[in-house]
Formats: structure tokens, sequence, C-alpha cells
């Protein structure tokens, strides 16, 4: 791999020159003068534009302002614009840009930036919408209204197929955060069946913190039926975890995968209620039960009593799988996980 | 000349005064140089390199503008020698015509005998005619072809009294003036004005006839004691220390701003002992010249001497009993006016119009210092580029001056050149001169012209504040030339560095594992034109956007497969994978990426959004 140095000695030589020739003009050098002063009113009209450029330019000059000097007129101006922008209600411009215009994403990217720092609620469904797409601060700031956060990113989700790895990223990031209930109902909307997104799921395990994703990331890195690049992130995020991920004890993955079998089985009807909840011979003995029953008696020091439940959980989900109650995916965290537990009892 | 009485004339102190009297400030080159006010410059002796030379003064010119000639006219000891009056270089066809017409009083004309008579001669046709009959406009010359005709106008010294009161002569022509020398005309005419043309160039340079108290080339001269020659004018002498042929006395000339040579001529030098010595300002002598004369009274012999050094002072001085009359001339110095110095404050002289970046520096070299204060600074656009820059409507005159350029300049030039164009069509650049007035405002030196522009630098800045641009105007620092991290698509050959982007893009660079990313890049750095042009060029007062690759903060890569019309939708999915993993690793080092949702303003763009990935960082 080539090596780039950046500040390179001949770089860093070059900027002493020229800032020891420039010291003639320390005094006018004006750094960062802003290139335009206009007022706060203008700038909020400008909002309202059909033409991009201006838009753009208003966001900017704003994002130049302390938050605090922002009227609250014109932050509910910049909520309500994003929000038209993320739902494709704000007016197109009159003018047809080149096929290498870039302005309008390069001007959501500032938006959503100078909304996110507004801190307001209101901006949520707009930032879902449109605003995780663009950073990490706004994946944050989304996740960090835990449930509340939900239904917007369930409509993202629903309505905008490209956003849905960001999507992915920022459930994972209220599942690290959030209280058990919410994390319950995020895990169910990540191994959701109907979509997979491998890369994104690696991505998410990683920014959430996810490291009883280790086995199933594993397993995707080897797997031949993703594209290579995916195989790539799913590698690459199992190493990062990897660490984490061996210093868990068998209760502490239990718990864990406790968790995500709550998630996969909320709200479950059907064959995957029957997967989850069903019971025989008229013993409390469904997948969650024994599943939740082994932690039990491994924090008992019942290490074959516990190992014998897992393993009908893992040939249970097998079954699930192979009758296409479960997704693959699913089958796959869940089996190659648990017997990764299995392993660590002692 | 050995002292003998001549007779005086009839002239008092009090007439030599007021025809001495001359403007206060007069000119510095042949062009405008002074004139003896009392006495014509004889013909034959110095031609028209002595005579004050003006432009064309269209149809009708001042020759004459008082009863000064008329006294040399008197001058009845040198008869035999006219008065020039004027010359005139006229260009016409056959047929146009010379008129002369005199205006003055009624008393005045009477007083004019009918001999004194101005002579007109043109080549080989010569026409007197009586002065007093110029009242009523007179036909003087006719042209008999086209060619370029040289009209020279004397008068005779049959001029018994002087008339008092005003007078005017003037000449009027349905030909063209090409050139015009006026010597009783000092200060400008009615209808004279300064000619730059031919003898205007190294006039200072030269040596320049100074035979009376005045100011030449910005040095003031003055004679103690003076007097116009009354003898030996044919010959050439101009002055003398005492009015008469009486014994002469010495001369001090004394120079307010040291000259660099004096040559006099001394006219009928007798006896031994005439010389001329020369002195610095300190009053230290810088040498001696001698006009030891022929040692014969009344045999007229003439002997030059010069004296080359820093000279404020000479003095002319006569040997005992002897009567002797001088011309001189002087080198006043090399050069008087320049334009050493038109800059801005930034590095080679640059400026934008950005508040202390838009005061230019001026300097010029003024000989003698005196003159700083005279000096008035022409600033306007530079002819020789292709903008037109809106020049400054003030600027500070004298030495060291200044102004500021104007902020208000047109955002034209971005959209009338083809993209990317060149310096020269989008660099500011003023042309400043340097011209040394007198009194009357009029121009007496023009100094060359020096150009002060902006250097590539500064014109990319001044794209930052001319299009307001939102962020900021970048320092001049951070700026340098483009290489393997830093490609250049943009329109110069500096691109804009900013180290916490390359800092972080280094770590996108290491952990990306596909491929080497920076092969990768197609696009970095855009000056604002640059951007304007990538996005829709609209109307040219629009705003140009607020992306961060104007300040080497953004960078595009491209995905792979590279979509094109033939891919199908596995390419696609790959090409999305891509896009979702350099995104996901960019965001992850704390990069702003664009949305994959598509521009509103282009739904159907081909391969919106997965074509490449744009990274950002806010910086400042």
């Amino acid at each position: 791999m080539p090596v780039i140095n950046f500040t390179s000695p001949a770089r860093r030589a070059l900027t002493g020159i020229l800032s020891a020739g420039f010291a003639v003009i320390a005094c006018c050098a004006l750094a960062a003068a802003p290139a335009s002063a206009q007022s706060v009113d203008s700038l909020t009209a400008a909002l309202a534009s059909t033409d991009v450029l201006a838009r753009g330019s208003a966001v900017e000059a704003l994002s130049q302002m302390p938050v605090t000097a922002i009227p609250f007129a014109t932050r509910d101006a910049l909520i309500a614009l994003l929000e038209r922008e993320a739902t494709g209600a704000q007016p197109v411009d009159s003018v047809r840009p080149n096929e290498a215009d870039e302005a309008w994403g390069e001007y959501i990217i500032g938006l959503a930036d100078l909304v996110r720092t507004l801190g307001d609620s209101r901006a949520l469904r707009g930032l879902a919408l449109l605003g995780i797409q663009t950073s990490r601060a706004t994946q944050e700031f989304v996740a960090g209204f835990g449930a509340q956060a939900l239904p917007q990113l369930d409509e993202a989700w629903t309505t905008k197929p490209d956003a849905r790895p960001s999507v992915v990223t920022t459930w994972a990031l209220i599942a690290n955060t959030a209280d058990s209930t919410t994390r319950i109902a995020v895990l169910h909307r990540l191994f959701a069946p109907d979509d997979t997104f491998p890369i994104a799921l690696a991505d998410a395990a990683v920014a959430g913190k996810l490291v009883v994703m280790v086995p199933f990331l594993d397993s995707l890195g080897q797997s031949d039926t993703v594209l290579p690049i995916a195989q790539g992130a799913a590698s690459e995020a199992a190493e990062k975890l990897r660490p984490a991920f061996t210093a868990l004890s068998a209760d502490q993955l239990l718990a864990q995968y406790n968790a995500i079998l709550d998630g996969i089985c909320l709200n479950s009807t059907g064959a995957l209620n029957g997967y989850c909840e069903s019971s025989t011979n008229g013993l409390d003995n469904s997948t969650k039960h024994l599943l939740k029953d082994s932690g039990s008696h491994v924090h008992q020091g019942a290490a074959d009593q516990a190992r014998q439940e897992i393993q009908t959980v893992i040939d249970r989900t097998l079954n699930a799988v192979a009758n296409e109650v479960l997704t693959p995916a699913q089958g796959i965290l869940l089996v190659s996980g648990l017997r990764q537990v299995i392993a660590r009892i002692s | 000349m050995a002292h003998r009485s001549l007779g005086s004339h009839a002239r008092s102190t009090a007439q030599l005064l007021t025809l001495l009297a001359a403007g206060s400030w007069m000119a510095c080159t042949a062009r405008d140089l002074p004139t003896a006010t009392h006495q014509s410059p004889p013909s034959g002796t110095g031609g028209a390199s002595q005579l004050a030379l003006y432009e064309d003064c269209a149809s009708s010119c001042v020759l004459i503008a008082s009863n000064a000639p008329l006294w040399s006219a008197a001058a009845t000891d040198s008869a035999a020698v006219s008065v020039d009056v004027a010359t005139a270089r006229i260009v016409g066809v056959a047929g146009d015509s010379v008129m002369l017409s005199l205006d003055a009083d009624t008393a005045f004309v009477n007083a004019l005998p009918s001999n004194e008579l101005l002579t007109v001669t043109a080549g080989t046709i010569v026409t007197s005619v009586p002065l007093r009959d110029l009242v009523e406009r007179r036909v003087v010359l006719r042209l008999a072809s086209g060619d370029t005709t040289t009209v020279h106008y004397t008068l005779n010294r049959e001029l018994a009294r002087v008339p008092a009161g005003a007078v005017t002569l003037t000449q009027q022509t349905s030909a063209r003036v090409e050139a015009l020398t006026a010597p009783w005309i000092s200060g400008g005419g009615a209808s004279a004005h300064p000619l730059a043309a031919e003898n205007a160039a190294d006039s200072c340079s030269d040596a320049v006839p100074v035979n009376a108290a005045g100011t030449y080339c910005g040095v003031a001269v003055a004679f103690s004691p003076y007097a116009p020659a009354d003898a030996f004018l044919g010959a050439g002498a101009q002055f003398q220390s005492n009015a008469g042929h009486g014994v002469s006395q010495p001369i001090t000339i004394t120079f307010d701003s040291p000259v660099h040579a004096v040559t006099v001529t001394a006219y009928d030098p007798t006896f031994n002992g005439n010389q001329m010595e020369a002195f610095d300002t300190a009053g230290t002598s810088l040498g001696v010249v001698g006009f030891p004369g022929n040692g014969i009274p009344g045999v007229l012999t003439t002997q030059t001497g010069t004296l080359t050094s820093a000279i404020a002072r000479v003095v002319l001085t006569p040997a005992p009993l002897d009567y002797v009359a001088y011309s001189m001339n002087v080198t006043i110095g090399t050069s008087i006016l320049s334009v050493s110095s038109a800059a801005g404050p930034n590095p080679g002289g640059s400026f934008t119009i950005l508040g202390a970046e838009s005061r230019i520096a001026l300097q010029a070299d003024v000989t003698p210092a005196a003159l700083e204060p005279r000096v008035k600074w022409l600033v306007d656009d530079d002819p020789d580029d292709l903008v037109q820059t809106a020049p400054p409507a003030n600027v500070t005159d004298g030495t060291p001056g200044t102004f500021d350029v104007p902020s208000a300049q047109s955002r034209a030039r971005y959209t009338v050149y083809s993209h990317p164009g060149n310096l020269n069509q989008k660099s500011l650049s003023l042309r400043v001169r340097a011209q040394v007035t007198d009194d009357n405002g009029r121009t007496v030196e023009s100094s060359n012209a020096v150009v002060v522009h902006q250097d590539e630098i500064d014109t990319m800045r001044e794209e930052y504040i001319e299009l307001h641009v939102p962020q900021r105007v970048p320092a001049r620092s951070e700026f340098g030339p483009p290489d393997a991290a830093h490609p250049n698509a943009a329109d110069y050959t500096e691109v804009l560095f900013n180290t916490s982007f390359d800092t972080k893009f280094s770590q996108l660079v290491t952990a990306w594992t596909m491929r080497p990313l920076l092969g990768t890049i197609t696009g970095g750095y855009r000056n604002p034109v640059h951007n304007w042009r990538h996005i829709t060029v609209r109307s040219g007062s629009g705003p140009v956007g607020a992306s961060w690759h104007m300040y080497g903060c953004a960078i595009d890569m491209q995905t792979f497969p590279v979509l094109n019309a033939s891919s199908n939708h596995a390419d696609t999915l790959a090409a999305r994978a891509y896009w979702d993993r350099l995104s996901a690793q960019a965001i992850t080092l704390g990069f702003r990426v664009e949305p994959r949702d598509r521009d509103p303003n282009m739904p159907n763009r081909p391969y919106s959004g997965v074509g490449h990935v744009h990274v950002e960082i806010r910086c400042r």
C-alpha cells in the first residue's frame, strides 16, 4: 500500500516559506473574513428561494453564526426547509443544473448539519429522512432520541430505499444506548427479514458496538453469497469487534443473544410466533424460554443443562431457517453465536 | 569687448521688470520651455530646439500675447537682426490659406509705424506686411501644394517706441497645424497647449537654454545681477550683468536644485580673466573654466566652457574692464519624473479589492525633490489586458501617493471568456502614470507607465470576494502547487490546501484497502468560477454556492465498477455496495458525505448518488 504523507516535510517547508514570505501582509490577509455579510432577515428570506444556490449560500452564512444568535423564525424556517427537502415538498429549481452539478447534495449536507446543531426535536423527521445520510454526528443526534426516533426512522426505511444503510446504522446506535425495551425494538428492526444490507450491518455492528454479531460477521466474511466488498466489510468489522467479543463471558453473551431473539420474536405471528413462543408437552419450553433458562443455568453452574438448552435452540433455529420461518441471516446470527456460547461454557 | 559707449536704450528699469515678469511656474521640457520674455532668440542660432513648442492649436494659434517682442523690435542697435516671432509647421492641401490678425486697441495700432513689418517666410516665399495692417485679418500665405510647410514669422527692428497696451497676434489657417513654436508665449497663450511630440521625450536630459530667471525642468534659476544682452545678439548673446555696454560685473546664477552640467558661451571676451566657477550646495568650488579672450578689442570672439557636477551655483566673472555677454545651456538631469513603484500590499505588489488589501502605494522619483507634492497620478485600466478594471475615483496625489482599488468590479469577465481562461482575462490590472503640473494645472512632465496587477493567487482569491462565496476568503498561505494527493482540475496552476482535511483524508486512504484511493479522485479543489461552471452557470449576479471543494476540504471519489450505458443490474448493485462501504468508512472517520437521495432537480440523472462518493469536512 502506498504511503501517503499529507503533512510531508516538503509541504511543511513550503508552508513555512510561504508564511515567512508573506509575513509582511499578515496585517491584511483576511484569513477568516466572511466573503459577504448579509442580514439574518435576508438570509432567512433566501431559505425560501427556488434557487438551490441561494438556499445553499444562506445556509452556509447562517452556519457561521453562533447557534444562539439564530432567531426562532430562522430556526423554524431551517427545520421546515429540511423537511421539505427530505419529503420532496421543496419546489424544484427553475434552472436545470448541469449533469455534474453537486450543489444540491452539498447544500443538503450543510443544511442537515446546521439543523442538527439547533438541537430541536421538531427537526427529527427531516434529519431521520435525509440528514442521517450525511454524517455520523447527525446519526448520533437522531439516535439520541431513542424510541422517539423510531417512527421517523421507520418512515425513512419505508419511503427511502437509498437511506436504509444509514437507518441501519442509526438503529445500531440506538441499540447501543437505549433501554432494554427500545433495544429489543431496534434489534427487531435490525434483523427484520425483508431486507439485508451486509455492508450496512457490518458498519452498524461497529457503530453500535454490537459485539455479539462477530460470529455472524465471520460467517458473512466467508460467504460467497455476498459481494467481495461486503465480505471485506464484514471481516473488517469482525476484527474490530473481536477483542470485545472475546472478553465476554458465556452468560454475558447469552444475555445479548436473548435480546436478539427477543428482537426477532417481537410482535411475531404465525410460524415465527410458533418458533418463538410455542411450548410442547405442556412444558414451558418455548425457544425464548429455553434460551433464557440456559442463561440461568450457566449462572448457576449447570453447564450440561445449559448446553443442552442452547443446542435445542440451535436445532430449532436451523429447522426454522430450513422452513423459511427465519431468514438465513437470522439463522446464522443465532446459530453461529450460540455455538460460540456453548464453547465458552465451562 | 572692451568698454565702449554704445548708448543706452530708452528702456527703463520698470519696463524691463514688466518684460521679465513670467509665469511663476514654467515649463520643464522643450515642448514648453520658458522663454526669455524680453528678447527673441535670434534666428539661425538656435532654431526650433530653442523655442517653445506647442502642440497643434487647431485653426487658431496665438503667436504674440503681449507687447514684449516689440521691445526687441525697438532695439535699434541690432537692427540687422530680425525678431523671431513664431514658427509653424502646417500640413494642408493646395489652396489652404494662412491668415494673421492683430488684436489691439486703436491707440496701440496707431502707434505702430508703417515700416514695422511682419515678414512671413515659407520656403522661398517671403511676404512682408505692415504689422499695423494686420488689425484687419489678412491672408499672408496660400499653399501651393499639399506638402508640409514651415512658416516663419519675424519682425524687423524699425520700432522707435513701444506702444503700451495689450496686443495679440493670432494665426488662423484652414490647414492643420502640426507644430508651433511661439517663444513669446509663456505659460500658455489663449489657444496654445503643450505638445506631446518629437522634442518632448528627453528634453530634460538634454541641455536646455537657460538665459533668464525662471524654472526649468523643475529647477528654479536665479540670476544676480541680470540684464538682457543688448549686443552680439546675432551671434547668440542672451544676457549680461548690467544694462548698456558698460563694464561687466560678476553674475551669480543659482539653481535651487543641483544641475548636472552648465555650459556658458562668452561673447567677446577680450581680456584675460573671464571665467566661470561652479559650486555645490555646500559652497565648495567644483571647478573653473576660463574664457581667455582674444586680446583684441573690437574683434568679436566667442568662447565656450562647460562644468559638470552637481552644480548649485555658478559665478560668471568678467575680466577687469571688460564687457562680456553670455548665453547658457544647462543639463538639468537624466530624468525628472518616473514611477518607481506602484504596488499593492501583497507579495509582488499584488492586491485584492478587500479592505486593506486594496490599498495601492505609489512612489515616483522626482527631480528636484521639491516637486514631489506636485505629482499628480493618473490611474486607468490596463489597456494591454482583456479585463476592464474599474479605476479609482480618488487618488492621493503627491509622492508617495495611494489609492484603493474600487470594490465594484465587473463580474462579467468570469462569464465572457471560455472556461478556464487565463490570467490576462481575469486578473485586475491598472495602469499608473504620474504627471507634474504647474500652478495652472498644466501638465509639464509625464512619467512612464507602470502596471499594478494581481498575481495568480490574488486572482484566485478575487473570485471568492467578487462571487461572494459565503464561507470566507482564503489566505494566500493556503495556496500551493498541486501534487498527487491534490490533483488540479481547476483553472489555475495553484490549488488550495487544508491540513485538517488532508490529515483526515490520509486516514481514509489508509483505511480503504479495496484499491489505492488516490487514483480514484475525480474531483478535488475547485476555484469558485470552476465550481460555478461545474454547477449551472446562471445569471452573472447569482450566488455560486458554498461548496467545500473551493477550500480543499472536499473530494469526489469514483465508485467501481464505473457505470455506463452498458452496465447491468449487477454492476449497479456492485457500485452501490462500493458506495455504501466507502461512504460508511468516511462517515466513521468523521467526514460528511453527500446523501444518496437523488437531486430533485435531476431525478432521472443516470447513476445519481452512486457514481461517486463526495466527502467533505467543514473546515475553517
